[in-house]
């Protein structure tokens, strides 16, 4: 039994008996440990390491449990200790999260064009290329009262033709 | 115990089949089987049911038939089936699956198995039980003490495996070490090692 490589005493092991037709024994092991964290100073100034602590900031948690028949089970979690700066190379998904709704729509409407390719619009067919300028055009629009006339203007334009000017 | 057992294998996939002269029923799986929690939680039952009445059978999970708890009337529902999602509490739902059953006269060709899937069971051991009364015809009510006659009932166990972190929680942010962990491993049988 380890916790990030710490050996952990496994001598406090309880049985619980169970009943044989509607439980069965339950063995468990209450683990109650406080892991140091490593001196990282220190441990540059010296050149050695310390395993079995914890890093200042991001750290993964790993248990790990081996039976006497070398069965295997784990569970595993990240945590932080102190202070941690937001990680830079987060996924995709939380930073359309974090930027909010707009930016999730674009992403959507880029979705569309992509799975577009390729198709023929028929004739007085708005293609879906042609839908994600229009919202984009919106999007990207001023706010004076021309920029507000637009989708209108936009709505009429159909087909595969020029596409329309974009407002500036 | 004249117990016939034909094993096909493909190296990848296998299936078993049995026959017997009189009824017998016999869990082979789980036989003390440890079933890791964090590589699936899954555990699979396969019973040898040779000349066992299918209408008859209770599939007992800690003691809970999950045959009616599954909405099947097995005295009217002869036919293999399968059946997803039977939870035994809201609290620690287990999930049954791919629940067949594959029974015929001694004169009818059939593997005579039960088998099905059980999910989610967790730590600890588990009891998986199954009954059922002989087929009509297959042996004489009143037979000789020198016979042999299964009393037609046959457990296996399984012992789930498995370690729960409780603190620190995912994604914690932790003020200052030292860190305060605490978890607990558990199984069915002892001596984590």
């Amino acid at each position: 039994m380890s916790i990030n490589t710490l050996d952990v005493d496994v001598s406090g092991q309880v049985l619980t008996p169970g009943d044989g037709v509607t439980t069965g024994d339950v063995v468990h092991l209450p683990i109650d440990v406080h892991v140091p964290v490593a001196d990282l100073r220190n441990e540059f100034d010296n050149n050695t390491g310390s395993p079995g602590t914890f890093d200042p900031g991001s750290n993964r948690l790993f248990a790990q449990a081996v039976d006497g028949q070398f069965n295997t089970t784990y569970d595993n979690l990240i945590f932080s200790v102190g202070p941690v700066a937001p990680a830079p190379g987060s996924s995709l998904a939380s930073q359309v999260q974090q930027v909010g709704r707009h930016a999730a729509e674009v992403t959507l409407n880029n979705v569309s064009v992509e799975v577009a390719k390729g198709l023929h619009p028929r004739p007085g067919h708005q293609r879906p290329g042609e839908v994600l300028r229009e919202r984009l055009y919106h999007r990207g629009a001023g706010h004076g009262p021309e920029d507000r006339e637009r989708p209108q203007g936009l709505q009429g334009h159909q087909g595969g033709g020029t596409p329309p000017a974009i407002p500036t | 115990m004249p117990l016939l057992r034909v094993t096909v294998q493909d190296g990848l996939n296998k299936a078993q089949a049995f026959a017997s002269i009189i009824p017998y029923l016999d869990v082979l799986e789980p036989n003390g089987t440890v079933i890791s929690e964090s590589q699936g939680d899954v555990v699979s039952v396969l019973a040898a049911i040779p000349l066992v009445a299918p209408g008859s059978l209770k599939i007992k999970v800690n003691g809970t038939d999950i045959v009616p708890l599954l909405g099947l009337n097995p005295a009217t529902r002869s036919r293999a089936g399968r059946t997803t999602a039977w939870s035994c509490s809201a609290a620690n739902p287990v999930g049954v699956s791919d629940l067949i059953v594959r029974s015929a006269p001694i004169h009818q060709l059939s593997s005579n198995t039960v088998t099905l899937r059980l999910e989610g069971l967790g730590c600890g051991a588990h009891l998986i039980t199954i009954e059922g009364t002989k087929r009509v015809g297959s042996i004489p009510n009143e037979v000789t003490p020198d016979c042999l006659v299964d009393d037609l009932m046959d457990t296996g166990t399984a012992n789930g495996f498995a370690i729960h972190i409780f603190t620190p929680a995912p994604g914690e942010q932790v003020a200052s070490g030292p860190v305060h962990v605490t978890a607990r491993p558990a199984t069915g049988c002892p001596s984590p090692a």
